[in-house]
């Protein structure tokens, strides 16, 4: 570990800023800064960082193991679950309409016999 | 793919199948990171595509669908990882090895990269999986902080602390400094 700086730093607190300031969540501060300038382990460390970083974000392009089987699978796990969902979902609002519309067709009946009914008996 | 999200959310079925044909291999990398089991990463991705066939309609396309999708990968590895976790107590296994596809260009420089790809996929399989989520999620697959509290329900000033934990870790383990590498044993 090296010596604190003149703006009181030591290198375990400057860790801790190197590994949040890696993948840019947060800028250096000014006593940070000056730390770093003087102190040759912290810089080595700023730059391991930076490699891993860069090595972090190679990842994603690095391809998992191809498995022929998965694509199937999913698209069977879709159609087990996905219909069931789609049937169990759309139709119910399906039925829902239909009912509704069963409740107006009714009322209407019911109310054009009643006008019927009281025109007959006037 | 825009467009076939678009024909996806107007309830297209076959557009939706083409979307799992060239998102999932992606899919299917991140659950294998984050769960460290090709088994957990296969149930993982088909639990994820159910969920995003059943939301497509609510995805509004201000972000990328393939973020999006990762976001519901990242959800569903954590609750499948912490129904195991309930059930079994046993730790991740090694997951097979990933293999690079890009073509190579400098055989010197990819054997450097390819042996500190090595060294840090096997860092971060032997990361807590609290960390190992939030450090592949950020640093591999770009999500942002609010985005990975919200889908491991924890708060972003967690999600922070875990990250730069998780980075200090693997920078210890994979690329130490004079004088840490006694201490790793």
């Amino acid at each position: 570990m090296g010596e604190p700086t003149a703006a009181g730093l030591d290198c375990g607190s400057v860790s801790d800023a190197l590994a949040a300031a890696a993948g840019g969540d947060r800028a250096y501060e000014p006593a940070e800064l000056d730390h770093l300038a003087s102190c040759l382990r912290c810089r080595v460390e700023q730059v391991r960082y930076r490699r891993l970083m860069d090595a972090m974000r190679l990842l994603r392009e690095v391809c998992a193991p191809q498995d022929s089987r998965l694509e199937a699978q999913i698209l069977m796990h879709l159609d087990r679950y996905g219909h069931r969902w789609t049937r169990d979902g759309r139709p119910r609002v399906a039925a829902t309409v239909a009912a509704g519309a069963a409740a107006a067709a009714g009322l209407i009946a019911f109310t054009t016999r009643h006008r019927r009914a009281a025109r007959l008996a006037s | 793919m825009a467009v076939l999200v678009e024909r996806a959310k107007s309830g297209d079925r076959e557009a939706f199948d083409r979307l799992v044909r060239v998102t999932h291999s992606d899919a299917y990398g991140l659950a294998l990171r984050l769960t460290g089991s090709t088994e957990d990463a296969r149930d993982v991705v088909q639990e994820a595509y159910l969920r995003a066939y059943k939301g497509i309609g609510r995805f509004r396309g201000d972000a990328q669908f393939s973020t999006w999708l990762y976001r519901i990968v990242a959800n569903c590895a954590t609750t499948h990882l912490g129904r195991r976790q309930r059930h079994r107590h046993d730790h991740l296994g090694a997951h097979d090895d990933v293999i690079d596809t890009r073509p190579d260009h400098d055989p010197a420089l990819q054997g450097d990269r390819a042996e500190l790809r090595e060294r840090l996929d096997h860092a971060i399989r032997d990361l807590p999986v609290r960390l190992r989520s939030v450090v592949v999620l950020r640093d591999v697959y770009d999500l942002p902080h609010e985005a990975i509290a919200t889908e491991l329900g924890i708060s972003v000033t967690a999600a922070k602390v875990r990250l730069h934990r998780a980075r200090r870790r693997l920078r210890e383990q994979v690329l130490p400094l004079p004088g840490e590498e006694s201490d790793r044993g």
